[in-house]
């Protein structure tokens, strides 16, 4: 009930008394962070799919919502559902059914190419009519519409849309991974053959975790383009795709709560890091070794991040960095 | 034609150094089962270990045999610190690790010299007029890395093909459980194995600056040239990703050439395909073993 809850928590009629203009932007990108997590943590924390491509899937839908919507003349809304199901499609038909194929390491291989691969694709000069090579394509102002206008700017119009498509893509996410659908995803993560044998239909199901992961990641990167106004090759790299990673396995693996302190971290990272330069100098340049180090800590210490907290008591997990193992020989 | 051969041995010399670069993912592979992510900033991490060597004043062989050292103390702590917190838990978990490590590196390096590009080399084994043959030139820079990575290959062939050492290195890959009952450091190997990929990962690294040059950004996309390379020949055969890289050189060198310029540069592009199409084919790769799943 909380999960479901939180997200209303900005939405209280005067929250412009006490969000600014800035934070009511954050608040958006929020939205469009946890869509792209629920999807990262449905097909890695569910399904035990690993993928470091997941930001080439969410610039893909970016880019293709932009194209439709200032080449095509499509209305905006409808151009981000067409984009949103279209990443499924490919998603499901296009990258799940193949990689129904691979073992963990070579999927992992796989999209690591496909994120490095994919801005260069987008700045191939026999694209360049769609996609305007390096420089990117740029949106209009998203205004409300009719009466509307009149009590919300634009701003705050798109943080109603996206937060309230993120709400709805929650509470369907809490249906999904509680349905025969969802615990056969969990099935496979636990065991792939042990799946089999329970009568899960393995190919299937891969498959359909990377549909659906690639839906929520569409739907992401459609809003990603309407928020920001502005797509580029470079809007979305390895490094996104690598903090995707750090922020569902930090929040928790498995988890919708996960998705949300993911989320959560995702906005605020940026800005978290450079007020803590101001105590530490130098902390800037540092981030990554913090997020790679965290990164390591939770997989060891904490496989289920923040979210496990509150499910289950603190203290047995402290035991989990087992010390004596690192000085004693192991099989 | 003359510029087919041209290309075709360029092809090769920067393919040799992607080769060695995949030897160090697939010694380090062999060893935990661990895809290393951070291969590529690992390796330019250790470039950045010889630059500093350099620059108070020692020469470049000796900042050279330092950097490995460097690198291989850098690789076995890293498996004997991290790596084997998570070993034998799943797929997930290490790939996972293998990106920490890849923040790790890519932060520490930032964060101790810097976001600004450094000069280092060409030095003077690499630079130098060409070599021609019948029309057909070789650069210096261009027979430096081939050299070099000759040697290299040669080396670790011999090391664990011709010395007890190796012997147990191999086994260790091949089984475990058997090699601890013959009385095998396994612990050790393991460490080993991670070490003596980061030090070959340092080669690499310090042949790329040479063409490259140095800055953090450096080995970022080298090291998918070096994953396809290894995916190609299989990742758990050193002699695969040889064969491999050299392919994978080859095929870049030639897709680049013959590309008309109107498509723009699709170097990365052609990785990513023959990455694909070795999957969808033949998943282990040319020269891998197939593998078996259990309960």
């Amino acid at each position: 009930m909380f999960l479901v809850a939180f997200p209303f928590l900005h939405e209280w009629p005067f929250f412009r008394l006490f969000l600014g203009e800035y934070r009511t932007f954050n608040a958006t990108m929020f939205a469009v962070w946890l869509l792209v997590l629920l999807g990262m943590n449905l097909l890695t924390g569910y399904s035990g799919q690993v993928s470091f491509g997941h930001a080439a899937l969410v610039l893909a839908s970016a880019y293709l919502t932009a194209v439709l919507s200032q080449q095509y003349g499509f209305p905006l809304w409808g151009a981000i559902g067409l984009s949103g199901a279209a990443t499924a499609i490919v998603g499901w038909v296009t990258i799940g059914i193949p990689a129904v194929r691979l073992r963990g390491p070579y999927l992992a291989i796989a999209t690591f190419g496909l994120m490095l691969a994919f801005p260069q694709i987008l700045k191939l000069n026999v694209l360049t009519q769609w996609t305007q090579g390096a420089l990117g394509i740029r949106g209009g102002v998203v205004e409300p519409p009719g009466f509307l206008g009149d009590v919300l700017d634009g701003r705050e119009w798109m943080y109603y849309v996206a937060m309230s498509m993120a709400v709805v893509m929650t509470v369907l996410f809490l249906n999904l991974t509680r349905s025969r659908t969802g615990r056969a995803f969990v099935a496979l993560r636990d065991s792939e053959v042990g799946a089999e044998q329970m009568g899960v239909d393995v190919p299937k199901y891969k498959a359909l975790a990377f549909g659906v992961s690639s839906l929520y990641a569409g739907i992401g990167g459609g809003l990603f383009f309407a928020v920001q106004g502005f797509v580029s090759p470079d809007s979305l790299g390895l490094i996104d795709s690598i903090f995707f990673l750090v922020a569902i396995v930090i929040g928790g693996l498995g988890s919708v709560l996960g998705s949300i302190v993911g989320a959560l971290f995702l906005t605020f990272q940026s800005e978290a890091i450079s007020a803590l330069a101001g105590f530490v100098p130098g902390a800037n340049n540092l981030r990554n070794v913090f997020y790679g180090a965290s990164l390591i800590a939770v997989i060891v210490l904490f496989p289920k991040g923040i979210a496990g907290f509150f499910q289950r008591p603190l203290w047995p997990k402290l035991r989990g960095w087992n010390l004596g193992r690192l000085w004693s020989s192991r099989s | 034609m003359d510029l087919f051969l041209q290309q075709l041995i360029g092809g090769i010399a920067s393919g040799s150094m992607f080769a060695i670069l995949a030897l160090g993912i697939v010694l380090i592979y062999r060893s935990t089962g661990t895809l290393n992510f951070a291969q590529g900033q690992m390796a330019m991490f250790s470039m950045f270990v010889a630059w500093s060597a350099m620059s108070t004043g020692m020469g470049f062989w000796p900042a050279v045999l330092l950097t490995l050292l460097s690198a291989l103390a850098m690789g076995a702590l890293v498996e004997w610190l991290i790596v084997r917190r998570v070993e034998g838990t799943s797929d997930l978990n290490s790939l996972i690790v293998a990106m920490g490590l890849f923040l790790i590196f890519d932060g520490l390096a930032l964060y101790i010299w810097g976001p600004l590009p450094k000069s280092f080399g060409p030095f003077s084994f690499f630079s130098g007029g060409a070599s021609c043959v019948g029309g057909v030139c070789i650069g210096r820079l261009n027979l430096g890395i081939l050299v070099v990575s000759i040697v290299t290959t040669v080396l670790l062939y011999l090391l664990f093909q011709c010395t007890r050492f190796g012997l147990a290195l191999r086994a260790t890959a091949l089984n475990r459980l058997a090699s601890r009952l013959v009385g095998i450091p396994v612990g050790r190997m393991l460490s080993t194995g991670w070490g003596l990929g980061t030090a070959v990962g340092a080669i690499a690294g310090i042949l790329a600056a040479q063409s490259l040059g140095l800055d953090i950004r450096t080995m970022f996309f080298v090291v998918l040239f070096a994953l396809a390379a290894a995916v190609l020949g299989g990742l758990d055969s050193p002699v695969g990703a040889v064969v491999g890289g050299l392919i994978i050189g080859v095929v870049k060198n030639l897709a680049g050439t013959y590309t008309p310029s109107s498509v723009g540069s699709i170097d990365l592009a052609v990785a990513f395909a023959v990455i694909v199409l070795v999957l969808m084919v033949r998943p282990n790769g040319i020269f891998g073993r197939p593998v078996r799943m259990r309960v």
